[in-house]
């Protein structure tokens, strides 16, 4: 099982940001708040993958949406960012945290929800390919077991597993104390592994 | 993700959480990326101008106070005037970095930098009354099935087009579509037929179209146009903060919030305001219904 000691990251720091062996942290984090574009890239493609990972198990309805509105803040607040690697990566993992409590409570005023245009263009079918239909099922039964665990297991768990972070990461991200993070971790497995044994 | 499985059960959690891992964790798609980037990098840019007009009105501050200083006092001319040209060239190189940015490359005057990038998308932040907007959906990347979109072809501006996209909402209650654009077309909404005058709020590359239900036919512009339409669920809201009434019903049978005013004229010690006692005061309309309270 993914440990969660205090202190420990499954993630070797030297690869907390992709491409950093190319053009050191501090470095780029500069040239970022200087707008450059190229130092916008490396850290979009190094943090964006795991945060849309991240929200796609939180269930957000529009993933992709909140990533641009996750970023966005990241670029107003960079400069008042200060730290290393590891301090960037958690802080982005704080931001987008944020943001999917604003997404939920905005949902929860303003229900929406996203239709295939399939559906809707002339009210004909949607045709899918067996790939994406098996696809489907198994993204399906693995955010299923996910839903058994309450609201703050689920996110101690994924900002552990898409975001690598650690325990006083998480408990820092999540605002509550590293004893409770590693508690909550804990009873989620143990929840998980009940879920998965249910399941077989 | 680390860690040695240490029986059965581990391996199998260690497993699940890594197949969780793999399935959802995917890079966004090309287009989605560019259209990322180009709002952060956009955002940073228009903060630096911000920062440079903060600091042009600072020189021009100093260098009035400076010459106020040169009034008072003729003998600081001769100390001043070296300050004098470094604060004026200060300005000239400020103003030159403002206004550098002004405009875009293709002419218009936004009051926002330029932007470089591969291709020139519309500046969100150019339109002001604005739904928060995030631009997305990709015209030429493969559509996934929790991402539904339909890409339009291009079309002559010359002929009258084919309708691109037809809505019918009876099935779902559709009441708004949601329109995305991604950055490769012009951009331009062409025509919303079904509706008389068509809601369309929106800025940059995000559109919602108010929408009554029945069919909407939308015309769109140049080639890579993605759509993703949305259901809308209509609510019943308070028009005026758009949220719903605490308490009671939505047709106002028994809600539990006193909203006429009435029984609430009674002072705090149980007497009404006309010397009476509100306990004794049993007539329809002069209670509040909050139990244990006003009446």
């Amino acid at each position: 099982v993914v440990p969660l000691e205090a202190g420990t990251s499954p993630k070797s720091e030297d690869a907390a940001i992709e491409g950093s062996s190319q053009t050191p942290f501090p470095q780029l984090l500069a040239e970022a708040r200087c707008g450059s574009e190229r130092a916008w890239t490396q850290l979009y493609r190094s943090l964006a993958p795991e945060v849309l990972g991240f929200l796609r198990g939180s269930r957000v309805p529009d993933p992709e949406d909140v990533l641009g509105a996750v970023f966005l803040d990241v670029a107003r607040a960079i400069g008042s960012f200060d730290g290393d690697e590891r301090g960037f990566r958690a802080w982005v993992f704080t931001i987008a945290r944020s943001r999917l409590v604003d997404d939920a409570r905005r949902r929860a005023r303003r229900r929406e929800e996203s239709v295939p245009p399939e559906v809707l263009v002339r009210g004909g079918p949607h045709i899918t390919t067996e790939h994406e239909v098996i696809a489907t099922i198994e993204l399906d039964r693995l955010l299923g077991v996910l839903d058994t665990l309450t609201g703050a297991q689920r996110e101690v768990v994924l900002l552990r597993v898409f975001g690598e972070l650690t325990a006083p990461e998480v408990a820092r991200v999540v605002g509550k104390s590293i004893g409770a993070v590693e508690q909550l971790y804990h009873r989620a497995i143990t929840s998980l592994r009940r879920a998965l044994a249910r399941k077989d | 993700m680390d860690g040695v499985p240490a029986n059965d059960d581990d391996r199998e959690i260690f497993g699940y959480l890594d197949a969780l891992r793999r399935r959802l964790i995917e890079a966004p798609s090309e287009l989605t990326e560019r259209r990322h980037l180009h709002a952060m990098v956009a955002e940073v840019a228009n903060r630096t101008t911000r920062r440079s007009r903060v600091h042009v009105v600072g020189r021009i501050a100093a260098l009035a106070f400076a010459a106020m200083l040169i009034a008072f006092n003729g003998s600081a001319l001769a100390t001043a005037l070296p300050s004098m040209r470094d604060l004026a060239s200060g300005i000239g190189r400020a103003v030159h970095v403002v206004f550098d940015g002004s405009s875009d490359q293709s002419g218009r005057d936004h009051g926002q930098p330029v932007v470089s990038l591969p291709q020139q998308v519309e500046d969100p932040v150019a339109h002001a009354s604005a739904p928060p907007a995030v631009e997305k959906s990709p015209a030429s990347a493969p559509a996934r099935p929790t991402e539904p979109k339909v890409t339009t072809g291009p079309n002559d501006a010359a002929v009258q087009p084919e309708p691109d996209v037809v809505w019918t909402g009876e099935s779902c209650g559709l009441d708004a579509v949601t329109l995305r654009f991604d950055g490769t077309g012009d951009h331009e909404l062409i025509e919303v037929e079904g509706l008389d005058a068509p809601r369309i709020d929106g800025r940059g590359s995000w559109y919602r179209i108010g929408f009554d239900g029945g069919s909407l036919i939308v015309r769109l512009g140049d080639e890579g146009v993605s759509v993703q339409p949305r259901c809308h669920e209509a609510r019943a809201t308070d028009e005026q903060d758009g949220r719903r009434r605490s308490g009671g019903t939505e047709d106002g049978v028994g809600r539990g919030d006193d909203w006429s005013g009435e029984g609430r004229d009674a002072d705090r010690d149980g007497r009404r305001w006309d010397g009476r006692d509100r306990r004794t005061d049993r007539s329809p309309g002069r209670q509040s219904d909050r139990q244990g309270g006003n009446r």
